[in-house]
């Protein structure tokens, strides 16, 4: 807390009189994130710190957040000036981290069905305020209790009437839909797109974020002949949009078996490289995302195992090694074979289960 | 005017959004929801927070569903009237019912499915009768 910039430590003094146990989070983007305890509710608070030029612009992320009611929105406890170029926000603090710990802990398929819905559900709220988040990703969205909330408002930026789209964000090349690459442009397509993605990730699909794990043998070559860091960035950048723009971002083959065909068809129409072609609002990706939850069965990892819970039946799919598994069946507190099921790949068991 | 026009059918809810403007509308979204199971939690909310994404993107003024009895041999089923009152819990508009023979009495929709022509009719009900 010592490194913190004048203004901030005497607001933290004040912000003592009614809170205590702070805790300076490493991840703060755009300014400086405090986790502190209310002394008197003894309710987790988030304290961000945001920096801006004066200027009408200068406190959008707290005012846009608190425009927006919506069971899967940040909401807002308080916000106050501290200078002319300090302020800050206080929100909940929501307990489970944020949404790459969840993809972390390998949701079940419903799971993951459930927290798409629920971020579809904050999106299509800020949709219907005529705004655009333009930075949907793990990392902007937080999870309390299982509901996912979308926190960060940082890229949040509202449509002028009648038009479609606005100026890209600059944030997160790995989630920028490709067409914002070639236009500058960005409009409700491009949250559908970044959502897809997140969505992928939550179904178990990989998508590194080490941007070089996305490059060619020709393109370290390249890479290796940059010397200047932002020319490096920007060849990476490049490397991502030539794969957005593929339609090979991301590999359904990472996927476990589970994931049907109805769900990868949605997340085709989600990611689709081309907006004209991707689902248009969220009303339909809502629409898209109960039909493949009504088509998922709940399988998840535990650990190494395949793991079904189908109402008052659980099925195990333990490994043997060499890419076979074992069909077991819970009986009482012991795991008996499936009768008439053979050992088998994961793939294969899987289908025959479900 | 944003009528949106439900109908429940097993376990799903098609919908049709018309935008109405005077004498003129227009179908601008139409789709269907469905809900997995009707005897789990999980299940039940994941279909609200599903409803309110498509209420939020459709921001009707009125909702008209295709009205089922509750009881008799033409009931509707345990998942309708557990969509419907999702549906109704979940509305923050006007909600009416309209009568099958008010839907009967509709033309079909051109350019919309099967599926989504009752949908459709019942916004188009709740329209004329508000155009009337």
């Amino acid at each position: 807390m010592d490194d913190l910039p004048e203004e901030l430590r005497k607001a933290l003094v004040e912000l003592e009189r009614d809170h205590e146990a702070f805790e300076l989070h490493p991840g703060g983007a755009n300014g400086y994130l405090v986790f502190a305890r209310n002394r008197i509710s003894h309710a987790a608070v988030a304290i961000k710190f945001y920096y801006g030029a004066p200027g009408e612009r200068r406190h959008d992320e707290p005012r846009l957040l608190a425009s927006i009611d919506s069971p899967n929105v940040l909401r807002i406890i308080d916000a106050r000036n501290l200078s002319e170029e300090w302020a800050y926000f206080l929100t909940p603090r929501c307990g489970d981290g944020d949404l790459d710990n969840l993809i972390a802990s390998r949701p079940s398929a419903v799971e993951a069905i459930d927290v798409a819905l629920g971020i579809t559900t904050g999106a299509s709220a800020i949709h219907a305020k005529g705004l655009i988040h333009r930075d949907l990703k793990p990392a902007n969205i937080v999870c309390q209790g299982g509901t996912p909330l979308i926190a960060d408002f940082g890229s949040v930026r509202q449509l002028a009437e009648g038009e479609a789209d606005l100026p890209a964000s600059g944030h997160s090349a790995l989630y920028r839909p490709p067409e914002s690459f070639d236009t500058g442009r960005y409009g409700v397509r491009g949250d559908i797109y970044q959502l897809g993605l997140v969505t992928y990730q939550l179904l178990g699909g990989t998508l590194p974020y080490d941007p070089m794990a996305y490059f060619r043998k020709s393109d370290f070559k390249t890479y290796a002949s940059l010397t200047d860091d932002f020319d490096r960035s920007k060849y990476q950048d490049s490397v991502i949009h030539r794969r957005a723009a593929g339609g090979n971002l991301i590999d359904f083959g990472t996927l476990p078996p589970w994931v049907g065909g109805s769900a990868k068809t949605a997340l085709r129409r989600m990611t689709n490289p081309d907006p004209e072609r991707r689902l248009g609002n969220m009303s339909d990706v809502a629409a898209a995302l109960t039909r493949v939850r009504a088509d998922t069965d709940d399988w998840k990892w535990a650990g190494d195992i395949a793991r079904l819970e189908r109402r008052d039946r659980v099925i195990e799919l333990r490994p043997l090694g060499d890419g076979l598994f074992e069909p077991l069946q819970a009986k009482g507190d012991t795991f008996r074979r499936v009768p008439s099921l053979p050992n088998g790949s994961l793939g294969d068991l899987v289908k025959r289960v479900s | 005017m944003n009528i949106l026009g439900v109908e429940f059918e097993t376990k799903k809810l098609n919908y049709v959004l018309l935008v109405c403007d005077g004498d003129e509308f227009e179908i601008a979204q139409s789709n269907r929801l469905e809900l997995s199971e009707t005897r789990s939690r999980a299940s039940l909310r994941a279909f609200q927070t599903a409803v309110i994404a498509m209420l939020n993107g459709t921001q009707p003024n009125v909702i008209a569903i295709k009205d089922k009895p509750e009881s008799g041999q033409m009931r509707a089923g345990a998942a309708a009237l557990k969509m419907e009152g999702i549906l109704l819990a979940s509305a923050t508009c006007d909600v009416e019912f309209v009568s099958g023979k008010r839907i009967k009495d509709c033309e079909p929709g051109a350019g919309i499915r099967a599926y989504q022509q009752n949908a459709y009719k019942a916004a188009v009900a709740v329209y004329r009768k508000q155009a009337a």
